[in-house]
């Protein structure tokens, strides 16, 4: 009886694999992201872990060494400039310590054509940041506590600087949800586009570069004597993290 | 498809192996909150590999003079340490770190075991006590000629492997499976966490406050929080011990001297039966512990900037918040994961 069923079921497999190569569609393709930091040009990897190399807009010297982040809701905008979702992952916890290149070729993929740019979250939107919805966020320990305002953090970019009368210091630069002076939540997120032409016939590599001297610069220029540690309950300086971080990313399409 | 038939035809005499599937009992707590636990594709649980691997964890029988066995640094009653600073072996010599609690360890996302992440699997782990002169001084062709000639062991490995014939990646496998086992979730604070607000008491919760605010312990960090109920990142930290190392830790292994002092986070499960604490078990008391992070940090040039007030000394908690956050620590020990009979020598 088992090898009837067997049997049955091979025959079952072959007929529908057959019937998937008549129809496969071959308008669209796989995207595939690859995402790389530098310092204003200089290539930052984790190589570079706890090297005084860098100087920031203020004049600080730093070294960094742990950089994750969260990006969400990614969409590629189309000719006509509707959105097209991107349904490859819904969110990326990117690990400078781990592979940096991601590709669903299931269900990531898009039709050939013209683009104009991409949109994506740096984060999560209000209505996806639920605390303790993403197992495998809550595996790596991502959330953010629910006193400051739940959810997930966005970022955390960790490092040593020297402070203005010589002494080595440590920052914790973490961004993520807020409270103001009167309890009220702000999810503090912020939306990025990229807008740049390109084309899609083959497999689509999309490169996401951060620069990390951004984060220290336009509009604000970071002082880390001012804002260095105990930066997640602080209103003020989450704030200024939404503001710096709309310059950091951009993006090149091949 | 007439081949395959042919293939698989009954008279050809032949019957593929199969142990019995034993999936882990993943606590509530877990599959809400955490991705599933890594099971190596290698070495499925089943019932015959953890009764097998439960046998050989409590057995002297892999020790060169049959006096040590795996449990005997890992004790249950002691949510498997041993209650040593360092943990001697069968020569009378003292180890050099502290032995480490054995419990959820098939959530280690990061697949880095031990203080200085030298394994990267549990079954790769469980290779070297055997053979280290300062514990079972073995050698492992020895160990499996005195399993091979046992009355007993050939016939649980043909049921566990579907072989008679030991070898030294069966007998860590088996022990990895019985170690998978090894599940701690059911602590008062887990259950505070499921819905008993009468769970804990009023100073635990204020201890939990302390250990989530970043302006007080800010542990979370680095041990877990309400949704991570593993309570550790599974990652290395030079958490401010010394100002020179002895030993090297994750450093020791990585070769990369920013990584000097770095030593894996440990779970803050079962505290209550895991004394001392750290790598070299230099901490009697939490109130140590709590202590060497409230005003003991020592600054060395690969602190963890999560050490933030190493200029201070450390965090500055107050004598209350010192008494809530132990309370809080305390609530996350699990008497059931201690006394649970399936972690019992069954000899």
């Amino acid at each position: 009886m088992k090898k009837i069923l067997f049997l049955l079921s091979l025959i079952i497999l072959m007929i529908g694999c057959s019937k998937d190569n008549d129809d496969s569609d071959e308008s669209k393709v796989s995207v595939k992201f690859t995402f790389s930091h530098h310092w204003d040009g200089q290539a930052f990897t984790k190589d570079h872990f706890d090297l005084f190399d860098y100087i920031n807009e203020y004049g600080s010297t730093l070294s960094m060494n742990h950089l994750r982040y969260l990006i969400s809701d990614i969409k590629f905008i189309r000719e006509d400039g509707s959105l097209l979702n991107y349904e490859g992952f819904p969110y990326v916890l990117v690990n400078i310590e781990n592979n940096l290149t991601l590709e669903n070729p299931d269900a990531g993929v898009i039709p050939k054509g013209n683009y104009k740019g991409i949109i994506f979250t740096f984060g999560f939107k209000e209505e996806l940041n639920i605390s303790g919805a993403y197992p495998d966020l809550n595996s790596a320990s991502w959330n953010w506590p629910e006193m400051i305002g739940g959810g997930y953090h966005y970022m955390q970019l960790e490092g040593k600087y020297i402070n203005d009368i010589g002494a080595e210091m440590p920052f914790a630069y973490h961004m993520g949800p807020t409270v103001d002076e009167n309890d009220v939540r702000d999810n503090n997120h912020f939306v990025v586009t990229i807008n740049q032409n390109f084309s899609v016939d083959n497999t689509l590599n999309v490169h996401i570069q951060m620069n990390l001297a951004e984060w220290f610069k336009n509009p604000y220029t970071w002082d880390l004597n001012v804002y260095d540690v105990n930066l997640m309950m602080n209103y003020e300086a989450q704030k200024l993290m939404q503001d710096n971080g709309k310059d950091v990313f951009n993006a090149s399409f091949n | 498809m007439l081949f395959l038939w042919s293939c698989s035809s009954k008279d050809d005499g032949y019957e593929e192996f199969s142990a019995t599937p034993n999936p882990l009992k993943i606590p509530e707590i877990f599959q809400t909150y955490l991705s599933p636990p890594v099971i190596p594709v290698d070495n499925p649980q089943t019932v015959e590999g953890v009764e097998l691997g439960r046998m050989l964890f409590f057995d002297p029988i892999l020790s060169l003079d049959n006096t040590q066995a795996c449990a005997s640094c890992h004790q249950p009653q002691k949510a498997f340490t041993d209650g040593m600073q360092f943990s001697i072996g069968i020569a009378g010599l003292e180890g050099t770190r502290n032995s480490m609690p054995l419990h959820n360890l098939a959530w280690n996302y990061a697949q880095k075991f031990n203080w200085d992440g030298s394994a990267v699997t549990i079954e790769q782990q469980l290779f070297g006590p055997v053979t280290n002169p300062l514990e079972m001084n073995n050698t492992w062709p020895n160990v499996v000629s005195t399993l091979q000639g046992h009355s007993v062991y050939p016939g649980l490995f043909e049921k566990a492997f579907g072989t008679k014939n030991i070898d030294s990646a069966l007998v860590s496998k088996a022990i990895a499976q019985f170690i998978r086992t090894l599940i701690s979730a059911d602590s008062p604070f887990d259950r505070y966490l499921m819905g008993d607000e009468n769970a804990i008491s009023a100073e635990a919760k204020e201890g939990f406050n302390v250990f989530m605010s970043e302006n007080r312990g800010d542990c979370f960090h680095c041990h877990g929080n309400s949704f991570n109920p593993l309570w550790t990142d599974n990652t290395f930290h030079n958490n401010g011990l010394d100002e020179t190392f002895q030993d090297l830790g994750l450093g020791g292994v990585s070769g990369d001297p920013f990584d000097n002092g770095k030593f894996k986070a440990p779970s803050l499960r079962n505290l209550a039966y895991t004394a001392p604490y750290m790598h070299d078990g230099r901490f009697e008391t939490l109130d140590e512990v709590i202590h060497h992070y409230s005003e003991g940090l020592v600054y060395s040039e690969t602190i963890d900037p999560l050490m933030k007030y190493i200029a201070q000394g450390g965090v500055q908690l107050s004598n209350e918040d010192k008494m809530y956050l132990k309370a809080f620590l305390l609530s996350l020990s699990d008497p059931d994961f201690v006394n649970n009979p399936d972690f019992q020598n069954p000899h």
